[in-house]
């Protein structure tokens, strides 16, 4: 049995030490790391959302961040600039993308991992199993896309935010 | 854990999860490497939660979905509401209602969801708006068609958005359901057939859509799931622009149709009367200011989009205007 036990964590240290490092950024500077938590959002030069982009983001981009202010997070970008995220889109958990490493010496609720659960493979599992399901026309509800700029100017003629 | 049983129960535990550990992130439903490392928790291999505790925390369907599993959620209670209700489809009306509702998204607490906020026009008489997990804002053309000016219709969608913020979707999902989730994580650790995980999987993730779209559909939510909604709608006016008494005008409206009208929202929430005594208790107990600036505008350009919509409406149900 003994040899068995030592082989086995044998295999368990090799295969550990052979596996990806997930894609974690270190704090620099005593800054935190954030992760985009959904599909695209936006860094903008203020903390508004309809202040302008500075840069664009996906889901799981580690984002350095300097601060907080009344429901954004202050981030510092590649140049040095600033920048405001609102807080919705990201996590202070680690976002595990498919096929970026395992996820060894982190709790299961310290990290978000992408495409677990329900998924778009389960998705067309089901489109699959239940052919009257409206998939197509739910696609057309997500084609409609308002740009910032659009916004700004239906706030302001509208008045609204002022 | 003391003797041979426990050294055998490392042993076999540790075999199991360490390939798990390596395969990609998911065999459809599931995430192999996340088990795995549940397992290895459990054994004491790595630090962390018990095996229940993190598959729980894993695959918990009714607590602690991820942004991204409350999207696909959204998409498919979307694929069954549309089944029942057509798209009304006409594309200026649609990003007019899509600008008031992304305006009014920007000002409740979950601004930006996993793949964003969508609004659509239902093509229906019935006096109804719903909202999906995710973002996915339904509104019918019946409601559309009793509002006065933008005001009323902003009010409607912010009703929506704190269903969505407050995750009322998601806490729809039954017990029964939440528990199959977890038998299914049972088959799962006997079983590493790929394809009946996707299909357990499959059965669960249908199961919570059904109990979501029900509750949107047939029994509604509760009083306090919509009274949260109705009262968090009218500080997002005011934080907006929008004027904050517009919930109440709305609600007056709906009253006024009670007897008139079936379905919709008149079999899934509350009666108006009592939401709109709520509301006024809560207008008054605040002492919430009326918003008038902008406020013709605004009715002017509702009625530039939504005019349209009360025309067909009519011609289509024989009433006159």
């Amino acid at each position: 049995m003994k040899r068995v036990l030592f082989f086995s964590l044998a295999f368990y240290l090799i295969l550990i030490s052979a596996a990806p490092l997930p894609a974690e950024e270190q704090n620099v500077g005593g800054d935190k790391t954030v992760y985009v938590e959904v599909k695209e959002s936006r860094i903008r030069a203020e903390p508004r959302h309809w202040a302008k982009t500075l840069k664009e983001v996906h889901f799981g981009d580690a984002l350095t961040e300097t601060g907080r202010e009344k429901g954004w997070v202050v981030v510092k970008l590649e140049n040095g600039r600033q920048g405001y995220i609102h807080e919705s889109a990201v996590t202070t958990k680690k976002v595990l993308l498919k096929g970026k490493g395992a996820v060894t010496g982190s709790s299961a609720d310290d990290v978000v991992l992408a495409g677990k659960g329900f998924n778009k493979e389960i998705e067309s599992n089901l489109a699959e199993k239940d052919p009257t399901l409206h998939y197509k026309d739910v696609d057309k509800v997500e084609k409609t896309k308002i740009s910032a700029d659009e916004l700004k100017k239906f706030r302001d003629e509208g008045k609204l935010n002022k | 854990m003391t003797g041979k049983k426990g050294v055998r129960r490392i042993v076999l535990k540790t075999f199991f999860a360490l390939p798990l550990l390596l395969l990609p992130a998911g065999c459809g439903g599931f995430s192999f490497q996340a088990i795995g490392t549940a397992l290895l928790q459990e054994v004491g291999v790595l630090p962390g939660k018990s095996v229940f505790d993190s598959a729980k925390g894993l695959l918990n369907a009714t607590r602690d979905l991820t942004r991204e599993e409350e999207y696909y959620l959204g998409r498919a209670v979307s694929a069954h509401i549309l089944t029942i209700y057509p798209l009304y489809e006409k594309p200026e009306l649609t990003a007019y209602v899509n600008k008031v509702g992304l305006t009014v998204a920007s000002e409740s607490g979950l601004p930006e969801t996993f793949g964003g906020y969508h609004f659509a026009v239902l093509d229906s008489d019935e006096i109804n708006a719903m909202a999906a997990p995710g973002g996915f804002i339904f509104i019918s053309r019946g409601i559309l068609e009793l509002m006065p000016d933008e005001d009323s219709l902003a009010a409607v969608l912010a009703h929506e958005v704190m269903h969505v913020a407050k995750k009322h979707g998601v806490a729809a999902i039954s017990q029964d359901n939440m528990t199959r989730t977890l038998s299914a994580l049972g088959t799962f650790a006997g079983s590493l057939n790929c394809s009946e995980l996707i299909q357990q999987a499959t059965t669960v993730f249908g199961g919570a859509v059904k109990d979501i779209t029900d509750t949107l559909v047939t029994s509604g939510y509760s009083r306090t799931q919509e009274r949260e909604a109705d009262l968090g709608a009218v500080d997002i006016l005011y934080r907006a622009g929008y004027d904050p008494y517009a919930m109440e005008v709305m609600l007056q409206l709906v009253e006024g149709q009670s007897g008139k009208s079936s379905g919709g929202w008149f079999d899934t929430h509350p009666p108006a009367s009592e939401r709109l005594k709520m509301v006024r208790n809560y207008l008054e107990k605040k002492n919430i200011p009326h918003i008038s600036a902008g406020k013709d505008k605004r009715r002017e350009r509702f009625l530039r989009h939504v005019g349209s919509v009360s025309l067909a409406g009519a011609a289509r149900s024989g009433r006159s205007l």
